[in-house]
């Protein structure tokens, strides 16, 4: 094994000032200054508060379909000199850590790109940060939301972004652990609810399909939705679950009718175990305690916005 | 906001609302709110009830205090004490209890006139 120490040329920079160093501590002390400059020089330009945006990725615009779209995009965020630390998300990114890490070091702008499951991913864990979350919606499967905020498919968001309008919208928080934006629903179960620790509503021994809607509808009963994500409360909705032909025919259709109360604080109770579907994501919980949360959430919204 | 109790659904306590109330199953407790409420037919309500303004088709066990009117359908039923300025009874509808009725904003109403009626009349 040779024990080659490395030579170093000396650079012509060095020598424009008419002092040329030629000893190699001299030059390498020298090299590791211009190094160490090039690094902060690289950091002032990810961290000054001007360009505080950070831009999370969902793993899907990878695929080939979407990469010229992000592309577009990225040449527009150029073009209103938004552009800020690129992240794309993978199955082991934890949005919370990195959001906060990322506020640590300025950033006041979270930037989520992809499309609902992307939006719900990050937001379940993030909604109660102080930051202000933006939304590029990529492709035309599953971008509900986008609608419902008024945004733009693909690179049309970036001017939504731009034009930065911020309005604050009510949040759901579950078991006091995660959060939930667009609506919550339970199968078929034999539940009790309090509403507001007044009153509780218990359904008789039937079995009740439950949703809490706040931005998107109710998967039943759709048309009595009213979208108000800003009121400071949230709508419960239930109604017996299907039942087999023998038990329509007798007890008829009278009993299908959906209830409907608005709350701010709601606890689910059942003896059994209920399935929690939240946000696409699904849990087994055997009580479900769900508060419209004070704080609210802080997202730009385009003028074409349903609320 | 409305808000809307179904017919197989069974509420208790206190239940306050800012909104309509649209009752078709059982209620006990208390029941109050701001706006309307409406006790359709088939309803059951075991509470003590304050409203703006109702209409009953079902059966309310309590006392009401309604601010503006109610109005009883043909099959409404009650059994208790009630505080209305306006009622509205159809026939075959049922009230079991005493009704109060609040005057006082009429008859300051009919009095006014009545002064300004006065004035403007000779004495003779």
């Amino acid at each position: 094994m040779t024990n080659k120490r490395p030579t170093l040329k000396t650079p012509k920079s060095v020598g424009r000032s008419g002092e040329v160093e030629k000893s190699p501590v001299a030059i390498k002390r020298k090299l590791y200054q211009l190094v160490a400059r090039e690094a902060n020089r690289r950091s002032d330009v990810n961290r000054t508060p001007k360009e505080s945006y950070l831009y999370l990725y969902d793993a899907y615009l990878k695929e080939r379909p979407f990469q010229s779209i992000v592309s577009i995009i990225e040449t527009r965020l150029g073009d209103f000199e938004i552009v800020g630390k690129i992240v794309r998300l993978s199955t082991f990114t934890n949005p919370r850590i990195l959001v906060e890490d990322e506020m640590r070091h300025g950033v006041k702008n979270v930037v989520i790109v992809g499309n609902d499951d992307t939006l719900a991913r990050i937001l379940t864990r993030t909604a109660d940060l102080d930051v202000t979350f933006g939304f590029l919606p990529i492709g035309q499967k599953k971008n509900y939301l986008a609608k419902i905020l008024g945004i733009p498919l693909n690179e049309k968001s970036v001017e939504v972004l731009a034009a930065r309008k911020v309005e604050k919208i009510d949040y759901g928080i579950i078991n006091k652990n995660r959060f939930f934006l667009s609506y919550l629903y339970v199968p078929g179960a034999r539940v009790k609810i309090t509403c507001d620790r007044s009153f509780t509503v218990s359904p008789g021994r039937d079995k009740f399909e439950i949703a809490v809607a706040n931005l998107l509808p109710p998967p039943f009963e759709s048309d009595k939705f009213v979208l108000k994500p800003q009121d400071g409360q949230m709508e419960v909705y239930f109604q017996p679950a299907e039942r087999g032909l023998l038990s329509r025919m007798v007890k008829g259709r009278g009993s299908k009718i959906t209830s409907m109360f608005p709350f701010q604080h709601l606890l689910i109770t059942s003896d059994k175990i209920i399935t929690v579907l939240a946000d696409g994501k699904e849990t087994q919980e055997s009580a479900v305690e769900i508060e419209v949360s004070k704080k609210k959430l802080k997202m730009v919204v385009g003028k074409g916005r349903q609320f | 906001m409305e808000t809307i109790v179904g017919p197989s659904v069974k509420v208790e306590g206190e239940f306050v609302s800012e909104g309509n109330i649209v009752i078709e199953g059982q209620v006990s407790g208390t029941v109050k709110t701001a706006k309307h409420l409406r006790v359709e037919e088939g309803a059951k309500i075991n509470a003590n009830v304050g409203a703006e303004s109702a209409l009953v088709s079902g059966e309310v066990h309590g006392n009401m205090k309604i601010n503006s009117t109610l109005e009883m359908t043909p099959t409404a039923k009650i059994y208790g004490d009630v505080e209305t300025k306006t009622i509205i009874v159809a026939a075959g509808a049922i009230l079991h209890g005493r009704c109060l009725m609040d005057e006082s904003e009429k008859g300051r109403k009919v009095k006014g006139k009545n002064e300004g009626y006065d004035e403007q009349t000779p004495n003779s």
